[in-house]
């Protein structure tokens, strides 16, 4: 998904200390005026964490968690397996109370939740929570009771059983399970194991959807699908909170953070990480004179640095903006005498983003990240 | 109110319809139970096994005899005698090396009758107490039989042999009449010469009476020696017969006589086995029918399986929901503990009463147990056993981390409602303070109420069953409700 680039400066130094600022997590096909985030739709965050800490034996855990979740967006939890997601996501649902720090969904502390609050979480765990003696259609109808609306009989008139009815039938074709509705969960596929699930923990349409590792195990196709499911729920107004050890799926969120060993990293929107991890956007220069020297390049004002070389007269350039950079790169190519010299934006994959981030964090005097690519030039020197 | 109603039925549906697509777990729980108690009734022998059993002794031996006659007449069953040894010893290796059950040593006759107790020795060597106890209970019956043959036979010989003393006794007082109506009349010397005879045929008599009763005396008997001593004193009287005044002793002779006529005729007349078997038992039972093995274990058995599928159930049923992460999505969903509680339980309660119902059916119906004379009191019994089970259950899910320590803990109460509900042992043989341990289990107190309800033909069931019942389900739910959340937590 990309973001609107006039929305986004370099971001300025920050205080390590501080607490990160709310994120502008508009997007290109919102509605809304520009810079007029559906963060602010509600100045209060609907998630919000500051030096949050719960561990347990062993250090396991999350430590000085700081969170700002906006209502109406896609927050993604991104970390390895085992990295303290899960703990997040059972602070957030009230299954644990913090030993440290201040937690609040809804303005109220989790752990304190009553029925008022609870109706308006949707949960998906991570392994099913779900009767696998019972079809889906009942397993449906069940998780719907729980939140109220009424479980009976298709020949029992009334007005609330049928709206009922209505709501589990709208899910079901939401999630395209209708044909299988009657499949008993046991015999039904991964696939629509996992898509029941889901249906299940939006049944009752709640505000604020937590979704625990909700494509983990599942094909890429259905994987797209979900997300698709994801968006339009968001784009509904719902919140999701999302956790996922696929770190590709970042690039799908509004707002990402970072998790490994217990901390989050950094949270902000996909492209200030992406941005944040390779020293700004990045521009892929191709050209074919062999003549031509490419280092010129760093001295146009837009252009940062020369990231990496990715092949023979192929290199990785970091500008200060992607477009505007690329544009002035391709003057710049054509003014050295390139005929059909080439300079785009290039959208590395979030696992190099991860990986960079994670690298600095644990060794900040080391090497950078590199990319997976040939990096010789033309001449055989090798660049770093 | 209505979402927590439609959230409390959202678990009593779950449960129903998850269980009715699992239709051989429902026939399982009810025909399970009922086969094993249909096997059991094929298999069971209400007959206690035949003993194969040696006697030691002389083969013509009179208790011998009296033995094998005593077996045969009275239809002993239970004990064969396959043979007779003559070395006792070789009889007991016989018991050891299990080609035998039973060992009888006889005493040898010359024994018999010498005013001492003889001894019979029944040696048996089974590991079984039931058997045991039924050896015990045989040997003490046909001794205490042998000893009453031998007591009517003696009576029998003693009556023989005093028969014809009931003439000559009554001679006897018509001589004494006559004798009595000389005094005043013939002179003394006349008088005293009579009354000399007269004591001298009464000694004889007497003696005779002490030959035939001698043996009546080295068992017991009373009367011979009553009646010789009666005559010996009669006797005593007329040879000292006084002068002055004869007639008063003459009217003392006759009254002793009288006496010892009365007891000999009384002797004579007397039924010798009732004399040795003064009373006989009849025993009357209470019950509308008699109560066999098979018909006493069925109302046992059902409220056993009870119990067992209502505590396995519920302790299976929550604990799988922590397994499968359902806690986790109920904890954050609006349910509260008490409605998740109460659907299960209910779910857990409708299964139940189906799974009795079936049971009673069958249980009536081919085992010919009576039905409940009361119905209603019937049903609440069921239901309220079937509750306070659910509550055990609960509280097993509450204490079991894992699946298995579920099942393990639900094994053991089932282990201890066989040991303790009654089932296995009669309650009143168990002491204070183990037996609190018997009446904190709901199959005790079903298995009493149905004891009542169906073999008793009891219209009412007791008030402490009811009262016992109510603690125990109160209890159980109260400590599930209260340890049930820090599990979750804690799982």
């Amino acid at each position: 998904m990309p973001d609107d680039p006039a929305t986004h400066a370099p971001p300025p130094e920050q205080d390590p200390s501080a607490p990160p600022p709310a994120p502008d997590v508009s997007r290109p096909d919102d509605p809304r005026p520009s810079g007029q985030s559906a963060a602010t739709d509600d100045a209060e965050p609907l998630v919000h964490a500051r030096d949050v800490q719960h561990l347990y034996k062993g250090d396991d855990g999350i430590r000085d968690l700081d969170l700002d979740v906006p209502r109406g967006c896609i927050f993604g939890l991104v970390g390895p397996s085992g990295s303290g997601k899960t703990t997040v996501v059972r602070l957030v649902l009230g299954l644990i109370r913090p030993q440290d720090g201040d937690l609040e969904v809804f303005g109220r502390t989790p752990a304190d939740f009553g029925p008022d609050e609870r109706v308006r979480i949707g949960f998906l765990p991570q392994e099913s929570a779900l009767d696998p003696d019972l079809s889906l259609r009942h397993n449906l109808n069940f998780m719907a009771s729980l939140y109220g609306l009424s479980w009976r009989s298709r020949w029992i008139p009334g007005k609330k059983s049928r709206a009922a009815r209505e709501r589990v039938a709208a899910v079901l074709d939401l999630l395209d399970l209708t044909e299988h509705q009657d499949t008993r969960m046991r015999d039904a596929s991964t696939g629509e194991q996992r898509r029941l699930a889901i249906a299940a923990a939006m049944v009752h349409d709640p505000e604020l959807l937590v979704l625990d590792e909700p494509t983990a195990g599942i094909d890429p196709i259905l994987r797209e699908q979900l997300w698709a499911h994801f968006t339009s729920l968001r784009d509904e107004g719902r919140t999701l909170f999302v956790t996922t050890q696929y770190v590709t799926e970042a690039d799908k969120c509004d707002l990402v953070g970072l998790v490994v060993d217990g901390e989050i990293l950094r949270v902000d929107t996909p492209r200030r990480l992406r941005r944040d991890a390779f020293g700004g956007d990045l521009v892929e220069v191709a050209w074919e004179s062999r003549g031509l020297d490419i280092t010129g390049v760093e001295q146009l004002a837009e252009v940062r640095q020369i990231h990496q070389w990715v092949g023979p007269r192929r290199v990785l350039v970091a500008v200060d903006d992607a477009n505007t950079g690329a544009a002035r790169i391709q003057d710049w190519l054509q003014e050295q005498g390139e005929g059909s010299p080439v300079a785009v934006p290039h959208n590395s994959s979030f696992d190099d983003v991860f990986v960079s981030l994670v690298t600095a964090h644990r060794d900040p005097d080391g090497a950078p990240h590199r990319l997976q690519a040939n990096a010789t030039s033309d001449t055989g020197v090798s660049h770093a | 109110m209505r979402d927590q109603v439609i959230r409390t039925l959202a678990f009593v549906r779950r449960e129903m319809v998850s269980t009715l697509h699992q239709p051989r777990l429902l026939l399982t729980l009810i025909l399970g139970p009922f086969l094993v108690l249909f096997v059991f009734g094929l298999g069971y022998q209400r007959d206690f096994p035949t003993l194969d059993t040696v006697v030691v002794g002389s083969p013509d031996s009179q208790l011998l005899q009296r033995l094998n006659d005593f077996i045969a007449d009275a239809e002993v069953s239970g004990i064969e005698i396959i043979g007779t040894r003559d070395d006792r010893d070789a009889a007991l290796e016989e018991l050891k090396g299990d080609t035998v059950d039973l060992v009888v040593v006889l005493p040898p006759d010359d024994q018999i009758g010498t005013g001492e107790r003889a001894t019979v020795e029944v040696h048996q060597r089974s590991p079984d107490p039931v058997t045991s106890a039924q050896v015990n209970v045989a040997a003490e019956t046909a001794v205490a039989e042998i000893n009453d043959q031998v007591v009517a036979e003696v009576l029998r010989t003693v009556q023989d042999e005093t028969g014809g003393l009931t003439d000559d006794l009554s001679t006897a007082r018509d001589q004494l009449d006559q004798l009595r109506g000389r005094i005043g009349t013939d002179d003394g010397a006349t008088i005293q010469s009579s009354a000399a005879t007269l004591s001298e045929q009464l000694t004889t008599l007497a003696d005779r009476i002490e030959q035939g009763g001698g043996l009546a005396a080295a068992f017991g008997l009373e009367q011979p020696g009553e009646v010789q001593q009666d005559l010996r004193d009669a006797a005593d009287q007329l040879s000292a017969l006084s002068e002055s005044d004869p007639l008063a002793q003459v009217d003392e002779v006759a009254d002793m006589l009288a006496t010892a006529d009365e007891s000999l005729t009384l002797l004579q007349d007397a039924d010798a086995d009732v004399l040795a078997r003064p009373f006989q038992a009849e025993v009357y039972s209470f019950t509308p029918e008699v109560i066999t093995l098979d018909l006493f274990y069925a109302p046992g058995l059902l409220a056993l399986m009870l119990q067992h599928v209502a505590i396995t159930f519920a302790a299976l049923g929550l604990v799988r929901e922590r397994r499968q992460g359902t806690t986790d999505v109920l904890r954050v969903s609006p349910v509260g503990t008490g409605q998740r509680l109460a659907g299960t339980a209910a779910s857990h309660m409708v299964l139940g009463l189906v799974v009795a119902a079936a049971l009673t059916a069958l249980i009536i119906g081919v085992f010919g147990v009576p039905a409940p004379t009361n119905w209603v009191a019937f049903s609440g019994l069921v239901t309220l056993t079937l509750l306070a089970s659910v509550g055990y259950g609960f509280l097993i899910a509450a204490v079991a981390k894992t699946d298995s320590q579920a099942v393990q803990l639900s094994m053991l109460m089932l282990l201890t409602a066989i040991f303790f509900s009654g089932l296995f042992l009669p309650l009143a043989r168990i002491t204070a303070p183990v037996v609190w341990v018997s009446w904190a289990l709901p199959t005790t107190h079903a298995f009493v109420g149905m004891q009542e309800l169906m073999l008793l033909g009891d219209p009412n069931v007791s008030p402490f069953i009811w009262i016992g019942l109510s603690i125990i389900a109160v209890v159980g739910l109260v400590a599930a409700r209260l340890l049930l959340p820090w599990r979750d937590r804690h799982a």
